[in-house]
């Protein structure tokens, strides 16, 4: 029985496999530039193409006028009307939840659904280059300038989403990766309320090029990324883990109220400036100077000669170094 | 005639009575020697010294000229750093600057305030404002930093410029601070950091 479990389970994982569908650009010299707030896996390589991978279903049947909606969302409509309604892509289906004995008559303003028919068009594919992409559920526009490739997120609406969206890429070694979930244009303060809330942090793991990441809210995750790395944001949090390697360039993250929490084996040949509320560790550091401001911890810290300099500033955060 | 007769007849003959032309040569050379040696020998002791004397000069320089172009080496690195295309570059530069070379130097600081009204990186930025803030003295950094916190518009750099200018006492921010404290656009975050810059100003 329990072989027939596990045979299952191997058809449904293969299954999922031929489902996750690639795209490929060849692109290895350059910046690649990335103005999103979806849910990002990045991995490097060292080939010489970048890899997009959607790991979400794809969107099949509703568009919603001005809106963006994408795979499950849940809206609390606020204001007078106490209603709930939920919109489920992958089923087609539109549930209304009447909160309190109210009338059941539902005001979409904003919103139009087009139910098309899913079987007719099966087997086909819609035309049009910029369709290509989305067929391969892919929702983010593609653009290359010169010697960027940049993804952008179609900012048409200002609204918060909560999106299931979930892509890996791989990218080649050589690149220099240029991250900003707010979008690339200035960060015009207040104005930009639209973004997409993941509960899950975004991550980037066995990269050898150049980093530099900005973010106001959405947490990062760095697994044996070895510099140079630039990270800011306002209220995201900042895991660093070095597995197979030792940080070998500058690292600099700047929160303001974030954790910053790295994970590095004790043979790093690092010298460390934090400034944090508190700083903790159960390294062996060799302690060089170390004051209180304000409240405020700043350490500088060392192992072996020092030669990789990480200035860590989380602000009203804490700064977690462990050993590995 | 026997022999000694003979010897006799040319006595004048034998005795060579004339000082052989070399033996008058080898008796000036050493008379040379005799009278010259000391003179030749105290001129050896002054070319000691004077060569000491030169030797140290030299080192002196060298070791001078070495610090002076170690010292411009650096220089030249940081303000190379300082305006390369990669921002990890640019903040290696930064650092290097406030971690080792720490000299109030015109060039560089110019070229940090550059940095600070135009850099894209915010991590550049931030690292630059807590450069220039190990010169509190400095009139023209003070002025600089007030000027930017008109102007800049990254929340983060906000806060860090608010921050510094509260921890200088900089008496004339207090017109930036309520420009932001006034704009509906700023980030919560930033007025709230304002609002206590002001209030500590103030006191």
């Amino acid at each position: 029985m329990k072989k027939i479990q596990f045979i299952i389970g191997l058809f449904i994982i293969a299954s999922l496999a031929i489902n996750a569908q690639e795209k490929k650009i060849k692109f290895s010299k350059g910046t690649l530039k990335i103005c999103s707030s979806k849910n990002f896996t990045i991995e490097g390589h060292d080939g010489d193409e970048v890899i997009i991978e959607s790991l979400h279903p794809k969107r099949n049947n509703i568009i919603g006028r001005g809106y963006n909606l994408s795979g499950n969302a849940v809206y609390n409509s606020s204001g007078k009307s106490n209603k709930e309604w939920k919109v489920d892509a992958k089923l087609n289906n539109i549930q209304f939840f009447p909160n309190k004995k109210s009338d059941t008559t539902i005001h979409l303003n904003n919103f139009r659904f087009f139910t098309n028919d899913s079987k007719r068009k099966k087997g086909l594919k819609k035309l049009g280059k910029n369709n290509e992409d989305k067929e391969l559920g892919i929702y983010f526009t593609i653009e290359q300038k010169g010697d960027e490739l940049i993804f952008k997120d179609n900012t048409d609406g200002q609204l918060v989403m909560i999106s299931n969206e979930k892509y890996n890429i791989k990218i080649p070694n050589s690149l220099k990766l240029k991250w900003s979930t707010e979008g690339c244009e200035e960060k015009n303060t207040n104005d930009n309320k639209y973004f997409f809330l993941n509960s899950k942090p975004s991550s980037l793991s066995n990269f050898e090029g150049e980093v530099e990441i900005s973010t106001s809210l959405n947490n990062m995750e760095l697994t044996d990324v070895t510099g140079p790395v630039s990270i800011n944001t306002i209220g995201g949090n900042v895991t660093v883990n070095f597995d197979k390697k030792i940080p070998k360039k500058l690292y600099s993250i700047y929160t303001n109220n974030g954790f910053i929490d790295i994970t590095l084996p004790e043979n790093s040949d690092i010298i460390v400036d934090a400034d944090a509320n508190s700083v903790f560790s159960d390294i062996d550091f060799n302690v060089l100077e170390e004051s209180t401001k304000n409240d405020m911890q700043q350490m500088k810290l060392k192992l072996k000669k020092g030669n990789v300099k990480m200035k860590l500033n989380a602000g009203l955060g804490n700064v977690y170094l462990r050993k590995k | 005639m026997n022999l000694k007769e003979f010897i006799q007849e040319n006595k004048h003959q034998f005795d060579d009575e004339k000082v052989s032309l070399d033996f008058d040569a080898k008796f000036e050379r050493k008379l040379k020697a005799e009278f010259h040696q000391p003179k030749k020998k105290s001129k050896l002791i002054y070319l000691k010294i004077v060569s000491i004397a030169a030797c140290l000069a030299i080192v002196f320089t060298v070791v001078f000229w070495q610090n002076n172009t170690s010292f411009t080496h650096q220089k030249n690195e940081i303000l190379a750093n300082l305006e390369n295309e990669s921002a990890g570059k640019r903040l290696e530069g930064v650092y290097n600057f406030s971690d080792d070379f720490k000299k109030e130097d015109e060039k560089i600081i110019s070229s940090l305030l550059n940095l600070l009204h135009k850099d894209e990186n915010t991590n550049v930025k931030i690292a630059t404002i807590e450069a220039l803030l190990k010169f509190p003295k400095n009139e023209k950094i003070r002025l600089n930093l007030i000027d930017a916190l008109a102007t800049e518009k990254d929340p983060l750099v906000q806060i860090k410029l608010i921050k510094s200018l509260s921890f200088l006492r900089e008496n004339r921010a207090k017109k930036p601070l309520k420009e932001i404290i006034n704009n509906s656009q700023t980030f919560p975050i930033v007025k709230s950091n304002a609002t206590l810059a002001m209030a500590e100003i103030k006191q």
